[in-house]
Formats: C-alpha cells, structure tokens, sequence
C-alpha cells in the first residue's frame, strides 16, 4: 500500500510534468471554430520543406502559405499574392502584380523580393510539388511588380506551378541552408489565410488562428483545427459539434453517418486503381496487355469490390470529368472471353484443358497489391483462374510492394493515383520509376504529346493534344483503369466542402481548399 | 527476536526461500533502523558493489548488441526509404543528384558498414539522427512521444499492482474458500485475453457502451485553459487506455501474490499470529505484504518490459499519442532512424529500469 500511494504521486507529478511541456490551450469558440478531422491526423509540421508529400500534407500547410495565384470555386486561377497578371504573346514572359496589401505572418510586407527569392532559392533547394527548372530569369521590377521569364514555353505555368508553388519569406528563409531540417516555429510563418498557433505531432493536432490581416478579407473561421479521430467516434463528434468535417471518410461507413443524420457528400475521386503491368516481364507486348484487359470483368470488379462505391474507370487516363477528357471512341476493353483469348493465341499462349500455358508451362501471374485494394485483387484473381490464368496474390505493406515494383517481381500490380491537376504533371505518373506510376518506358508519340503540350500556344491545342493522349492511353494501355471509386466527406451545417474537377493546386483530389476558409 | 523476514539466497533476484519471522510493531520498519543494521548498510562488501557494477556493464553490452541490431535488421526488410518519403503521383520527379543528395542527407549511401560507422560515431555525440518522415529530429519526437507512454505505464502500474497484490494476498490468505475461487476464476477468464482483446472490450464497453470515459485521444480536442482542469482531463483520457495496459499484469501479480501467500498461510508464524488475535488489517500487510515484497520486486522487473509491448497494442487500439504509434508507423515508412532512436530510447529504459529494480532486490538480499 505504501508502493501504490507512491506510485500515486508519482503518476500525479509526471501528469503535471507532462502539462507544463505540452503548452497552453487557445481559448475556444465553437460557433466560430471548424475542425476537420481525419484518420491519420500527423502530415508533419506545415512548412513548404518540412510537411509530408503527400495531398493532406500540402493542404494543411497551404492554409498558411500563399501562392501567387489561387483557384476559384470551379478551380481556376484566380488572384492571390497576385492581384493581376500578364503573360507575353511567345508565352515565355509573365509580369505579375502583387496585391499591395499582402503581409507575412511577423506584419512585414510580401514584396517582389520575396517572390525572386522564392524562384532562386527554389532552384538551389528544389520544392518537391513545383519544378523551377525552366524559369530563367526573376525580376523584382518594382515593390509590387515580378517578371518571370521562361527557357521554353509551358503551358500549365500558371494552372501547375503559379497556382502550387508557396512564395516564402525572404526575411527568414535566406538564412535557411538545409530548410528539410528547418522546424522551429518561424518556418511556418506565412502570408496566408490563418497561422498556425500549435502543432502537436504525437497527438496529430494542428491549431491554426485566423490571419485578421489578411488581404483578400477577413477568413471565415476565427480558429481552425485540423486533428486525428477515428471515423466511428467522429460520427458522435460531429453529431455534438465537436468536429465539423472528416475527410476521407470510409464508404463502408457512410451508413452510420446517415443514420445519425449527418451531411455526406460523395464524389468520384478520379484517383483510379489501376492494373499496373511489369513492362518489363510477361506484359512488355500491348497486344498482352490488351488481351488481359479484355480477360477482366471490371463491371463485376465493381459490383462485387465496390458495390455504390465507385463506377468504371475510363481507359484513357483522364476520368470522365477532367476538363481534359473528351467522349471519343477508346476502346473500353469490354468483358470479351473470345477476344481475349484470340489476342493471347495470337501471342503464343496455348489453351489446353482449362489452362493457359506458354513455351509448355502453364501461366501464373504474381499480383502484388496493398491491403487498401485486398478485396479488389482477390475478385480479379478469381476472374483470371476463373478465365484459366492462374494468379497467386500477395499482400505486401507499401514499403514491400516498391521493392517489388524495383526487382520487377511481379507481373501485375494493383495501384491508385491521381489523374487530376493540368497535363503538366502526367507526364510524371506515367513515365518515371516512382512506384505509383506505370513505369512505362516507351519513348513514343504518347510520351512525345505529353512534352509538347507544354508548347501548346492555345487551350484549344493543348486540348486536341491530349485527347490525342487519350486515345494513345486507352490503346498501349501503360496501366488498366480499372475503378474510380467514390470518396466521401461527412460534415456539418457549419461548413460546406468544396470539391474542384481539377483538383487542388497540382491535383489534389480532396474537397477542403483553401476556398471553404473564406468569406 | 529480530524484526525481521526474508533471506534471499539468490543474488539474482530469484527468491528462493522465505523465513518470516514475526514483523515489529512498528509498521515503518522493513528497513532496519537500529544501529547495527545501519552500519552493516554502509559496510556493503566488494562483492555486492562489483556485482551491481557488473550488472550495469552487462547492460552496457546488451545496448552495444542493441544498437548493432537496430541499425541491421530494419535494412534487411524489403523497401527503400525514399520511395515512402516520395511515392509520388503528385510530387515532381526528382533527378538523379537529388535522389543522390537526400540519400547523402539521410545517412543512406556507402556501404552498409560505413553507414553503421557514421551512425555509431553520431550517437556517441548524442545525435540520435533525423528523421526525414517527420522532418524532425529523432530526439524531439521521442520527447514528444515518450511523456504519454511513461504516463500511461505510471498510471497502469498502482492500478496492477494494488489490484493484483491486493486480491493475490486476500485469496491466498484463505486458499481455496469461496473468495479465492471467485476471484481466481475471474482473473483466469482475464488471462485467457491477450492484451488488445482487453483494451478492445474495454473501450466498447466502457467508452462507446456506458460513454464513461473518452474513446481516443489523450486530451480533449481543444485543451482547457486550466491546468487542474487540464490534468483531470488528461487523465480521464488515461483511465482505460492504463487500466487495458494494467490488466494483464494484474493477472500475473494476481497468481503471484496469490501462490506465495497460500505458501505463507501454513506457515507456523501466521498461525501464532492468528492464534494471537492479530488484526486482518495487520496480517495482510504486515505478515503477507512486507514478507512478497522481495519476489513482488523481482517480478516487477520483468513487468517493465512486458508492458512495453503491450503498450503498443493498447496506444493503438485508443489513438493514444506515444511511442507505439511512433514504432509502429517508423516500421511501414522504413524511417530507419526514428525505428533505431526510438527502441533505444525505449530499451535504454527498461534497461536502466531493470537494473534498478534488480539493485534493489540485491540489496534486500545482502541485508538479509
């Protein structure tokens, strides 16, 4: 007994302890609060260098950081740093004014010095969303007034990179040498719409404060929270206005949600999950890789893996509401048992009692998947044994799957990425080794569309460009389209989530911008 | 006849055999308080400080066997870092000199050997590394982490050793009469459960069931202002998430506590002493209690490591901040400095800990 009051006390001291180092509370003001919640809660600390890469991450830091140019309700540029802007007729110079009343976080004034020194120290330090590599020359003409001016044309300067990229501030940064290790409070001040009052990694809480400055008008919320919360206990929160808004709910759960007669709001993500093929192993022929498209039943894929939670993709890369997708003839690779079969002949596959073989062998396919896409890869290795191809599933953590993907030790993959954002950026998701690209190496047309259209003089031949893409996508098919599964936000009456075709910045396909903190 | 109990014939920490002798009066006097004791305690002999000397140099070594484990295992699973840190469909492509910069940066290029070099050299300089998940030192996010940990460990441990002790002793006392058969079966039910499976019932029951107490977390969203508020807050949140971390060393103090004062029961000394009318308050502290404390210490020390993994589950299963979450996400990202720092942040510890506890006993036993 006298051990346990000791412990006691003990408990009680370093619970105190714990309090002092854990820093002092913000006063709270419900009515004029949104919290947005979500499962993984720690994206890192919100500074352009410091902050994880990935969608959520760059969302809660770009609350803090402006970029020069914003979106409006439907996505497009719109004013930010920038009240206005120019761009010259060989599209390779751009003057843009700057909105005079811009401040930093510390009340220092953002210049066209703050703007230069972005571009330069950005070139020393790349920024891991927006490459700089292309602009030449930075000019601060006057306090308010830059001139950027290009080695080459691009067209998605300004709906890829003036609408990502976080201007920083020079007072502080220029003394930074290595800003990924840059973390101390001042790395987070910014000239955006709120500041950030506290970031508590191991709780996974961040608690932002309205910039009462701010130059584009006063922000909606006095106070902003961004914290970590499983779905089910959200449901409750939401219901007693602790949290505003979860994002990323899970569809398996929107039932309960209804139930307690919250706001959902569903969309198509366009962020496919796709049949990745090892280019370099059984599908390396499109002829291959067409075959097995038609060997696949994706409307039943759907309706057994995803029951009202997604729709068939389309084949083309871009998901029937990109701006950049046009309704035209692709082939959709419906569930063709015959064709497939044809193709695989065709191929030297050999069909005998039930079983696809090739140089005598019977066929068996390795399909690596994560845990998000177990269902899916289980149906569709039930369609392939079923279609005579037998596929031996392995479900890898995601650390494991990229070593995969590196040693070529698979044959087909399950994977999700974004088809959002401007043509700039699907160059990446397609063409280079990172694993959730389709690492397809192929120095075609294809990739040839995809470098020109940076050229692209008008909207409307950059258009024609990409549907040219499309229809090249759906043909070689570099990866499958497979499904493009709803996403879910449940939320409350106090805010309204935004979601944009085109995504966040570069393609964000997540319905919390900016935008829903403004007047 | 001299107040006193115990001869512990194994230096390491095994109890072997129990003399009790009739305890004073005076409650207060496990330690010897005359002189003569007092003065055996200042002449400890050689051989009992060498030996916690060695005992410690023992631990020096495990951690030096530690350090080399951490650093080689993590690189044998499949994966690299840098495909985590950049999966990529929204991060730009990065060029071959800035893949070979970062890998620079985060300590990952040259042979694996000279990589174990540069970090043995950094952690002898106290750099415990960076981690680039996090874009945080590896020592910041322990400091962050290990408070809620310890916090929970601190609050678990009176819970388990009060209701393991305390039920052990009171079933032992009267083996096998309906209160021992109760209490048995129920903490055998309990034993039956691995750890998460408790926090999991715990939590339903207690959090998302009655709603007696918060589901996850280890703070309410927007903290109050005042700091008793503050604390009563902090540990509401703590109350399951100790108690699921407490139960299943309830039960192995439960069985202990129990197996020695049934040993202790047929003892002639508790007889006379029942014989004489002492008081049960009395017998169950000064009779059963001070003669466990030896084997109950011992215990202890192997209990400080078992709840280390344990705590991981029960972090997990309450969205409870701490190093479990830390350890666990540091594994699937491959962020090999944070999985290094962090087990030995936390074998550093138990060690440190373990060797305490283990001095302890020595000590009981070298005073006889």
């Amino acid at each position: 007994m006298v051990h346990s009051s000791r412990f006691l006390k003990h408990a009680v001291l370093m619970a105190g302890l714990g309090l002092l180092s854990l820093g002092v509370a913000s006063p709270v003001l419900a009515s004029d609060r949104l919290v947005i919640a979500e499962a993984k809660g720690d994206r890192g600390l919100p500074a352009p260098y410091a902050h994880q890469k990935a969608g959520p991450a760059y969302i809660y830091t770009s609350y803090i950081f402006d970029t020069l140019l914003g979106q409006d309700k439907t996505g497009a540029p719109a004013p930010a740093l920038a009240s206005s802007w120019t761009v010259s007729d060989d599209g390779l110079s751009y003057d843009l004014m700057l909105n005079p009343k811009a401040q930093w976080h510390d009340g220092k004034p953002v210049t066209a010095e703050d703007v230069a020194f972005t571009f330069s120290y950005m070139k020393e330090h790349p920024y891991n969303f927006v490459s700089v590599a292309n602009v030449e020359k930075i000019e601060s003409l006057a306090a308010d007034h830059v001139r950027l001016t290009l080695k080459e044309r691009d067209a998605g300067m300004i709906t890829s990179k003036l609408i990502s990229l976080p201007i920083l501030p020079r007072h502080i940064y220029e003394k930074v040498a290595i800003p990924e290790r840059f973390t101390g409070k001042q790395a987070t001040i910014g000239s955006g719409p709120y500041k950030l009052v506290s970031y508590d990694k191991a709780q996974g809480r961040y608690l932002y404060e309205r910039n009462e400055t701010y130059y584009l008008g006063q922000p909606k919320y006095k106070q902003l929270a961004a914290i970590r919360m499983t779905p089910s206990t959200a449901i409750e929160a939401i219901a007693n206005g602790q949290v505003d808004l979860y994002n990323s709910f899970p569809m398996e759960q929107l039932g309960a949600a209804r139930k307690a007669g919250l706001s959902v709001m569903t969309y198509l993500s366009n962020h496919p999950v796709k049949l990745l093929f090892n280019h370099q192993g059984k599908f390396k022929q499109t002829e291959m890789r067409q075959a097995l498209a038609y060997a696949i039943d994706r409307q039943r894929l759907v309706d057994v893996a995803y029951p009202g939670k997604g729709e068939v993709a389309e084949t083309g890369f871009f998901q029937r509401e990109s701006p950049w997708h046009k309704d035209q003839d692709d082939p959709d690779y419906k569930y063709d048992k015959e064709k497939a079969s044809q193709l695989f002949m065709e191929q030297g596959w050999i069909f005998d009692d039930g079983v696809w073989s090739q140089n005598g062998d019977p066929v068996v396919l390795q399909l690596v998947t994560n845990k998000s896409f177990k269902k899916l890869a289980t149906v569709l290795a039930e369609q392939l044994t079923d279609f005579g191809i037998k596929t031996e599933t392995r479900v890898m953590e995601d650390a494991a799957m990229h070593a995969a993907f590196r040693d070529g030790a698979f044959d087909i993959a399950l994977e999700t990425a974004s088809t959002m954002g401007d043509p700039d950026s699907v160059i990446f998701r397609i063409f280079s080794k990172s694993p959730k690209s389709d690492k397809y190496f192929v120095n075609g047309r294809m990739k040839k569309l995809l470098i020109d259209q940076a050229a692209a003089s008008s909207v409307g031949e950059r258009a024609a460009m990409m549907h040219e893409f499309q229809a090249l996508y759906a043909r070689e098919l570099p990866a499958y389209m497979l499904v493009n599964p709803l996403w879910a936000v449940v939320h409350s009456a106090n805010v309204e989530p935004l979601y944009m075709k085109t995504g966040i910045s570069f393609g964000i396909p997540m319905a919390i911008p900016k935008r829903i903190l403004m007047p | 006849m001299a107040p006193r109990l115990l001869v512990l014939k194994d230096m390491a920490r095994v109890m072997v055999d129990v003399i009790p002798i009739e305890p004073s009066k005076n409650a207060s006097d496990l330690v010897p308080c005359d002189s003569a004791s007092q003065g055996r305690e200042k002449r400890l002999p050689k051989h009992f400080l060498s030996g916690l000397l060695s005992g410690l140099a023992n631990r020096f070594v495990v951690l030096a066997f530690l350090v080399a484990l951490t650093f080689f295992l993590p690189r044998l699973m499949p994966g690299d870092p840098l495909d985590i840190l950049f999966p990529g469909d929204l991060a730009r492509d990065l060029t071959p000199a800035e893949i070979a910069k970062l890998r620079h940066q985060m300590g990952l290029d040259g042979t694996l050997l000279a990589q174990f070099a540069g970090y043995c050299k950094a952690l002898l300089q106290g750099d415990l590394g960076f981690s680039y998940i996090h874009a945080a030192p590896v020592a910041q996010l322990l400091a962050s982490s290990l408070p809620w940990t310890g916090l929970l460990m601190l609050l678990a441990t009176p819970i388990f050793l009060v209701l393991g002790i305390g039920c052990g002793i009171e079933a032992g006392r009267q083996p096998h009469q309906l209160l021992d058969r109760t209490m048995t079966t129920i903490v055998t039910i309990i034993a039956s459960l691995p750890p998460f499976a408790t926090a999991v019932l715990l939590l339903v029951l207690f959090g998302f069931g009655l709603s007696l107490f918060p589901v996850s977390g280890a703070e309410p969203l927007f903290p109050s202002d005042s700091g008793a508020r503050r604390l009563i807050d902090i540990l509401h949140h703590a109350f399951l998430p100790a108690t699921a971390l407490a139960m299943h060393e309830v039960v192995r103090f439960y069985f202990l506590s129990r197996g020695e004062a049934i040993k202790l029961s047929v003892r002639p000394f508790i007889s006379n002493a029942r014989a004489r009318g002492v008081g049960e308050g009395r017998e169950f502290i000064h009779y059963f209690g001070r003669n466990l404390v030896p084997t109950l210490l011992a215990r202890l020390s192997d209990t400080i490591s078992a709840m280390v993994t344990s705590v991981l589950f029960v972090e997990i299963v309450f969205s409870y901040p701490g190093i479990g979450n830390l350890i666990y996400n540091a594994v699937l990202d491959r962020d090999f400095a944070l999985l290094q720092g962090a087990v030995l942040g936390l074998a550093t510890v138990v060690l440190l800990v373990n060797w305490l506890l283990d001095s302890a006993v020595a000590m009981l036993a070298e005073r006889g």
